[in-house]
């Protein structure tokens, strides 16, 4: 249940606090679900992770999508060298999903730190 | 032991934000940079994006309606005249803004502010060239006319409006890729675009290496190898013009021959930026009695560097003052090239030399003080404050003499001594109001009104054609151009006394022009405007064949319609290649062919003289020639310390026919002596061995050999914005002037009958986002040599189904 928890409600707040905040929002969205979601320090960073990469995944794609990936093929060649939309809607989802995973796994450690 | 984990999953985190946070580890931002919510999916436009929108603002008088067809292309209805100048603004701004900025940036040398030092000596060279100081005195100018004010600020008011609207998420990609943020807007970005313009068109000049290869060659060999007039000239204005005794008359200064004509020392001045010489145009008008409709046509086709985003951008403007459609530069306000409900405009470049520099001493190295008329007199000192991204500022002092800015002095070219400098006189620097010109052809309804709204311009000078449904046609050259006596400017003049300057200019008169001649058309194609008899010295850089078979066809032509003018648009035939042809084949020695050899030659034979995009032929030819031209002219020129600057391609054609015993024909590094067989032949097998690398690169084929391509205004740092290996003919010389990355940048033909017709095209899309599909849209259209009709929208014809998308701009009361 908390893994399904964490799962859904990281890339979710992730998403909600990228409507006022930069681009690191959903780092912060990890660390609140890593602190307040008591799970082992795998599953913390596990279920955060692939929530964002998942949920940010469908969200960046659906863009794409409706773009007929004009812009990915582009960007696809400026940063990775090869013409390969998927390949960039991976990484640009990737990055919130280690940032989120990453960052609740520092608040689990931390919630377990300050425990002792 | 937890304390040791939490530090370190810490100390991750911490790394893995800097990274993708900063510049320093990667070469981009990612984690802004490919961030759902503010980073470039922010710029991918859904494919069936609206653009519809309702948009108030206090700074606009009245409702302004925008239709937008099919393809993009605004149709501006204004009830205010001065609301339709916003809205063009707005506009520009909405789809254009990142490259209107970038060009001003350019134009202004502020690139360094973006890019960071790599383009110091970029800026520097603009700054010295006076490019702000050119900009200044234009809006000083167009500032104090009432009209022009009023829709330069009208423009810039739009393009502002936008700009505070812009959310940072939604910037324009370039913004985002380069890490910086749009500024505002203001008057001297449309003076700055359009010195941009002038420095594109009449930037290029010649004098210091042809100061150096006459000091280098002497009298003889510089004019055999420098002519000023082709053999083959075909001048705008029909050789056997009778032209009127000139009104101005000059002389040259009495110690010209131990001053001016001097052998000696080169100057050690390097030119690192130089405009593209074969920035240039095609245009043509015809009159009634050779078109099928019984009305005229006029046709125009700038040459210029492609780029996308586009330098054009498509357009309809309708207030109650006129009915403009064409292109415009995003940038500045109004219809560019284009027409009105009653007559057609465009424009070619003149190519004439407006640019001279005077050799200028300084009392010593602070540069206050220069030697001029018998003493020292004080020069005006410019800091040029270049800003430079994550540095410091640089600073460059330019001093300012009688003849404009010292730009070549030993503080940017550090091989001038003895406080020597080279100031540039450039008609570019003099104040002009040159925007009123297009706020009047707008609206211009006949041949008087055109007369006086092309008396506006100074530079750069053009061949201005015009064309009414009234029935006239005309081509004028219009610009400011220098009197001169023979020979003034075609070599850096001394600047220690007044003798040298400028002495006024060719009055406007007299500048070369027809109106309804008998013949039915006029034409130009950046060649010398009049033959000999033309009663001044007018140096430049003129285009030689391409006007042969434009004049040819218009000649042949009769009962002349639009698609006519299509295919001549689009004709590939090789003039050059046809008039040197029989020269190559007189004179190969064909017993010295082998069989691997004979295939390119016959490949030649075969071949029709039109560089079609599937001729192997050219390629063959081309080789060839160039194979001959260096094994003819580069021992002698390129053996010096100091290489002299090519001729020009007619040079030796033209020489060669006159002359098979031509003076440079022998290779002087031989022991032995070369004829004009010998050369011709060693030169086609040099050629066939370079023909066969080639051929085995699958290269010889002329459209994967010239590989067109339109290059994001980023150029090789954005390849991925670019496209590249269009598949087209055309070339260098040719009607069709696409070359790797030059050409055709709006073609565009109007028939100025009752109701107008007008197609046109240009290589690029209406939107400046690479994310959008309206970026290079038009390009494969273009690359066909096919058109798009022009959709000149009246307001009778507004109804919904008549346009894609509306968008409404109101006054806020």
């Amino acid at each position: 249940m908390k893994f399904i928890s964490s799962l859904l409600v990281c890339p979710l707040l992730g998403y909600a606090l990228g409507l006022f905040l930069p681009w690191w929002s959903p780092a912060l969205a990890g660390l609140a679900v890593g602190v307040a979601i008591p799970q082992k320090t795998g599953w913390s960073f596990l279920s955060t992770f692939l929530g964002t990469l998942v949920v940010f995944g469908m969200l960046i794609w659906m863009v794409s999508q409706g773009n007929d990936h004009i812009l990915a093929k582009r960007i696809s060649l400026l940063v990775t060298k090869q013409e390969n939309p998927m390949a960039l809607i991976g990484i640009s989802a990737g990055i919130p999903a280690l940032l989120a995973g990453i960052s609740a796994l520092t608040g689990r450690l931390f919630v377990l730190m300050i425990r002792k | 032991m937890r304390f040791l984990w939490f530090f370190l999953v810490l100390s991750i985190n911490a790394c893995l934000l800097v990274a993708l946070g900063t510049r320093k580890f990667l070469p981009l931002d990612l984690g802004s940079f490919l961030s759902l919510q503010e980073g470039v999916w922010q710029n991918a436009e859904h494919s069936n994006a609206s653009f519809d929108d309702n948009l108030t603002f206090s700074d606009l008088n009245g409702e302004t309606s925008v239709y937008f067809d099919e393809r993009l292309v605004p149709h501006i209805f204004a009830e205010q005249e001065k609301d339709a100048y916003f809205v063009q603004g707005y506009l520009h701004a909405k789809f254009r803004l990142w490259q209107m900025e970038f060009q001003t940036h350019a134009a202004a040398g502020r690139l360094s502010e973006i890019v960071g030092s790599k383009a110091i000596s970029f800026d520097r060279n603009q700054r010295r060239m006076g490019m702000v100081f050119s900009a200044e005195n234009a809006l000083a100018e167009m500032e104090k006319d009432s009209t022009t004010k009023t829709v330069l600020d009208a423009y810039t008011a739009g393009v502002n409006a936008y700009i505070e609207t812009l959310q940072p998420s939604k910037f324009p990609i370039e913004y985002k890729l380069l890490g910086y943020r749009p500024e505002k807007w203001n008057n001297l970005k449309c003076a700055l675009f359009i010195k941009q313009m002038t420095n594109t068109l009449a930037g290029y000049d010649r004098d210091f290496e042809l100061t150096n290869a006459y000091r280098l060659l002497g009298e003889q060999d510089f004019r055999l190898l420098f002519p000023e007039i082709p053999d083959s000239l075909n001048p705008i204005i029909p050789k056997g013009t009778a032209y009127p005794k000139p009104l101005e008359a000059i002389t040259a200064p009495s110690d010209v021959d131990s001053s001016y004509y001097q052998r000696g020392d080169v100057i050690p001045v390097e030119e690192e930026f130089k405009p593209d010489p074969s920035n240039g145009s095609n245009n043509w008008v015809v009159a009634g009695s050779k078109t099928q409709s019984g009305k005229p046509i006029l046709a125009n086709d700038p040459h210029l560097g492609l780029t996308l985003p586009s330098i054009w951008y498509e357009i309809q403007i309708n207030t109650p003052a006129f009915n403009a459609y064409g292109v415009s530069f995003p940038g500045l306000p109004g219809v560019v090239i284009g027409f009105n409900d009653s007559i057609a405009f465009g424009f070619t470049n003149s190519g004439r030399d407006v640019k001279d520099y005077y050799e200028i001493e300084f009392k010593d190295e602070a540069r206050k003080e220069y030697f001029f008329n018998g003493e020292w007199v004080p020069s005006n000192i410019r800091v040029e404050k270049i800003g430079i991204k994550d540095s410091l500022d640089y600073l460059d002092t330019v001093a300012y003499t009688v003849f404009g800015p010292a730009m070549f002095d030993n503080r940017y070219q550090n091989h001038l001594t003895n406080n020597k400098a080279y100031a540039l006189r450039w008609v570019a620097h003099d104040s002009s109001n040159l925007m009123k010109m297009w706020i009047l052809l707008n609206r211009a309804r006949n041949y008087d009104d055109y007369r006086t709204a092309i008396g506006y311009f100074n530079a750069p000078g053009q061949n201005m054609i015009f064309a009414s449904k009234s029935g006239d046609i005309a081509l004028w050259q219009q610009g400011t151009f220098p009197l001169r006596w023979k020979d003034q400017g075609l070599f850096v003049m001394p600047g220690r006394d007044s003798s040298y300057m400028w002495k006024g200019f060719i009055p406007a008169e007299e500048n070369p022009h027809s109106l309804n001649p008998e013949q039915g058309f006029l034409s130009s194609a950046n060649q010398r405007p009049a033959d000999t008899t033309y009663p001044y010295f007018i140096p430049g850089l003129y285009e030689v064949y391409r006007p042969y078979p434009i004049n040819r066809r218009l000649s042949e032509l009769n009962a002349i319609s639009i698609r006519d003018m299509q295919d001549l648009q689009n004709n590939n035939e090789n003039v050059f290649a046809s008039t040197a042809w029989p020269l190559l084949d007189t004179y190969l020695d064909r017993t010295m062919i082998d069989s691997d050899e004979k295939k390119y030659l016959d490949i030649i034979q075969d071949w029709n003289f039109q560089n079609e995009a599937n001729a192997k032929g050219v390629v063959c030819f081309n080789t060839w020639w160039d194979s001959l031209y260096a094994g003819i002219f580069y021992d002698e020129l390129y053996s010096k310390a100091t290489p002299i600057i090519k001729p020009e391609k007619f040079v030796l054609l033209d020489a060669l026919k006159r002359d098979p015993s031509y003076k440079f024909i022998d290779d002087i590094r031989t022991a032995e002596l070369e004829d004009l067989t010998s050369q011709v032949t060693i030169a086609f097998k040099k050629a066939a061995k370079t023909l066969s690398s080639l051929e085995k690169e699958g290269r010889l084929t002329w459209h994967v050999y010239k590989n067109t391509t339109i290059y994001h205004l980023l150029k090789t740092n954005a390849m991925a914005f670019a496209k590249s290996g269009i598949k087209i003919g055309g070339g260098h010389g040719i009607v069709n002037a696409t070359q790797h990355d030059h050409g055709p940048s709006w073609k565009m033909i109007i028939e100025l009958d009752s109701t107008t017709k007008a197609v046109g095209v240009y290589p690029g899309g209406q939107s400046g986002n690479p994310g959008s599909k309206y970026y290079d849209n038009f390009i494969d259209t273009w690359g066909r040599g096919e058109y798009y009709p022009l959709l000149v929208m009246q307001s009778s014809d507004i109804k919904p189904g008549s346009y894609k998308w509306k968008m409404i701009f109101t006054s806020k009361q």
